[in-house]
């Protein structure tokens, strides 16, 4: 069944505020000042009309959340709105104005098979009185989630001009004790608010560090199930794999180049831990760092040009880059005894990265240009910072008194959340990147 | 008899004759010349007294007559050489009288003459006048006109000297008024400026406050035109120049919807005054 996005539009609405150049020798007023605000938004409840009282999603929910989440909106409550809308002509764009509300989504779902549903919706400029983009989709059952998803993509996109980030998925480790005390290991996916996890392996043994290959397809990670370290690749949708470092020693911290085509990993085959690049084609292994101290945890550069690691070779732990063209490792981080775990932004701007100070473990951004350093976090112990795939957000993993689970922060530190999550410790999430268009 | 009759009627004509003539030479020399311009009635009157005394003498010499005819027969020849005397003399007195006839024919030809060319004279001298008091008349006439004239003019002067001066006097109020007017307009404009730069600064505020220019890339400029009413309400808001960036001029547009009203004055006259019914907003809020 072929499930496609019809762009809708509202015919009778000429409304713009765009019109030609006028006369000129007026006063002008110069706004060289704005504020740094959560855009303002209301997700009416969507109509519904099919065979069971309550529809099997709350749409505007799913679409609120997740734009409250980005920390780029400010989402209305469903009790705090004036009225519940579904079709434009039931708007009284006044009354939202007098709640300087900018922006409303109304939308309906109908149901057109037991397992068929459509779903259309559109987004308003309250101010204007006009929409800004609006769509009619056919979904099956399953996939009404991912569908709230595009939504609110969609919406993202409208009015930061940023694609959205929310029909993605992560990856992550949860690890839990069985009846007799043993853990297990598994290795997950999930939306990206969490929701619809799926087990892609289990194990008894240590499972590390998912990395997610750049076209969504496959994940490296590390597995201890042969009592040793060993990096895999995984194909998600046949479930094959296969064994792409196992050597001497540790093998651990794979990271995929932005091309796909190779595998930053740390190695000791050679004593200490150091960054190797590994052809995947040919399995053939170029050694990046040459130091006595540990290097490990390398990322790559968006450019594919840079890794940036962590090292101890300072004394204590420390991010350093490396040019992959030669050159020698340089440091970055200066401030604080601890750093660790760098990943770049989309954008190649910054570094997240984990930043200990005075015992507490915090998630960072760096500026790279500016050189200055922002913590975002303030938790006891936070680990494995990771960027969405445009950039708004970083996910990572928080302990808590009965483990540890996976929070999000904005990227400017405003908007914390905690991801609802099953049982158990959640660890090292990897944010996966844009759906294929 | 008869013959002797008509010559004695002859000699008493005669004799009446001399003694006329007498009387009148008499009379003449007695008498001064008559006055030019009376003398037929002294003459007439001298005749009528000297007829009373020809009656007289006449019947004396009737009288007389009666004796000598008888007496004095002899002496006729006597008396007709007397007679010849008389008509000699008579001639010589009729000649004599003609002389005078003529000298006094001439004197009154004189006379008439001077009186005529005296006439005239008056006449003349009557014309003279009468053109003279027509001439002093039309002087008098042209006169009359020329000070009616001139009091018109000077009256015209007056009154345009009049009106000059009121004209001044309206131009100096008027100029004074204009002076005040414009230190008026001077001292309003001032304030004005004092006011359209709070406007301005309260104005730029309440929008930059409503500007979220969250999440957006740095450097954009776009510039919206706004059209407000007195209270500040906005009317509409175009956009004059994109920034290129449709969400960046969408919250511009937003930020200026959202700041409605803008603290702009309510009075219409301050409002149209400091000319806010349309301006600009250029928004570059910068890095």
């Amino acid at each position: 069944m072929k499930h496609s996005w019809y762009l809708i539009g509202l015919l009778p609405i000429m409304l713009s505020a765009f019109g030609p150049a006028r006369a000129q020798g007026e006063l002008e007023i110069f706004i060289d000042a704005g504020v740094e605000n959560a855009l303002p938004i209301a997700v009416a409840p969507f109509g519904w009309s099919g065979s069971p009282a309550r529809p099997p999603i709350d749409l505007h929910l799913t679409v609120a959340n997740n734009l409250a989440r980005s920390g780029r909106f400010d989402t209305m409550k469903a009790d705090a709105m004036p009225q519940r809308p579904t079709s434009y002509g039931q708007i009284n764009f006044r009354d939202w104005r007098m709640l300087r509300m900018e922006n409303i989504v109304i939308g309906n779902l109908t149901q057109r098979a037991p397992d068929e549903f459509e779903i259309e919706f559109r987004l308003l400029d309250v101010y204007k009185e006009s929409q800004l983009t609006g769509f009619r989709i056919s979904v099956p059952r399953d996939r009404l989630r991912r569908a709230a998803h595009r939504i609110s993509d969609i919406i993202f996109e409208a009015l930061t001009g940023v694609r959205g980030a929310f029909n993605t998925r992560i990856a992550y480790v949860t690890v839990r004790e069985d009846a007799t005390g043993a853990k297990r290991y598994a290795l997950q996916l999930a939306d990206a608010d969490g929701f619809n996890p799926r087990t892609l392996l289990e194990s008894d043994q240590a499972l590390l560090s998912p990395a997610w290959a750049p076209d969504g397809r496959s994940l490296a990670y590390v597995s201890f199930e042969n009592d040793n370290s060993a990096v895999y690749v995984q194909d998600l949708r046949s479930g094959q794999r296969k064994t792409v470092a196992a050597h001497a020693g540790i093998n651990s911290a794979p990271a995929f180049s932005p091309d796909g085509r190779s595998l930053a990993l740390t190695l000791s085959k050679e004593g200490d831990p150091e960054i190797f690049v590994l052809n995947l084609a040919d399995g053939a292994l170029r050694r990046i760092t040459r130091n006595r101290a540990i290097d490990t945890e390398p990322a790559w550069s968006p450019d594919g040009k840079t890794l940036v690691f962590t090292s101890d070779r300072g004394g204590a732990p420390q991010i350093y880059a490396v040019d992959l063209q030669g050159g020698q490792p340089r440091r970055l981080t200066f401030e604080g005894t601890y750093f660790a775990r760098p990943r770049y932004a989309p954008d190649g701007a910054g570094i997240t990265m984990v930043y200990g100070e005075r015992g507490r473990y915090r998630i960072a951004y760096l500026d790279l240009q500016s050189r200055t350093l922002s913590t975002l976090t303030n938790n006891r112990l936070d680990e494995s910072p990771s960027f969405s795939p445009n950039g708004s957000m970083i996910i990572y993993a928080t302990s808590t008194p009965g483990g540890s689970e996976l929070a999000a922060v904005s990227v400017d530190g405003s908007v914390h959340q905690r991801l609802a999550l099953q049982d158990g410790a959640v660890r090292e999430p990897a944010w996966g990147p844009f759906p294929a268009q | 008899m008869r013959l002797l009759t008509a010559r004695a009627l002859l000699y008493s004509l005669l004799l009446h004759a001399v003694v006329i003539a007498a009387l009148i030479i008499n009379f003449d020399r007695s008498h001064p010349l008559p006055q030019p311009s009376r003398p037929a009635q002294e003459i007439i009157e001298a005749v009528t007294v000297d007829s009373r005394a020809v009656e007289q003498e006449l019947q004396r010499l009737r009288d007389q007559e009666t004796a000598a005819q008888q007496a004095k027969a002899a002496e006729l020849k006597e008396l007709e050489r007397k007679a010849r005397a008389v008509e000699q003399q008579r001639r010589e007195a009729e000649r004599q009288r003609k002389v005078e006839e003529k000298r006094k024919a001439e004197a009154e030809r004189k006379r008439k003459e001077e009186e005529r060319k005296a006439a005239a004279a008056r006449t003349r001298q009557e014309a003279e006048k009468r053109r003279a008091q027509q001439e002093l008349k039309r002087i008098e006439e042209q006169q009359r006109k020329a000070e009616a004239e001139k009091k018109r003019v000077e009256a015209a002067r007056r009154k345009a000297e009049a009106e000059r001066k009121r004209q001044a006097e309206a131009e100096r109020k008027r100029k004074a008024e204009q002076a005040a007017q414009a230190q008026r307009a001077k001292e309003q404009a001032q304030q004005d400026q004092k006011l359209l730069g709070e406007v301005v600064s309260r104005t730029r505020n309440k929008v930059t406050s409503n500007f979220n220019k969250t999440g957006l890339p740095p450097g954009l400029e776009c510039v919206l035109t706004v059209q407000t009413v007195p209270g500040g309400s906005v009317v509409s808001v175009t956009l004059q120049k994109s920034s290129g960036n449709d969400i960046f001029d969408r919250r511009a547009v937003t930020a200026v919807e959202k700041a409605s009203p803008l603290p702009l004055p309510a009075d219409p006259a301050v409002f149209e005054r400091l000319g806010l019914r349309k301006f600009k907003f250029t928004f570059n809020p910068g890095g």
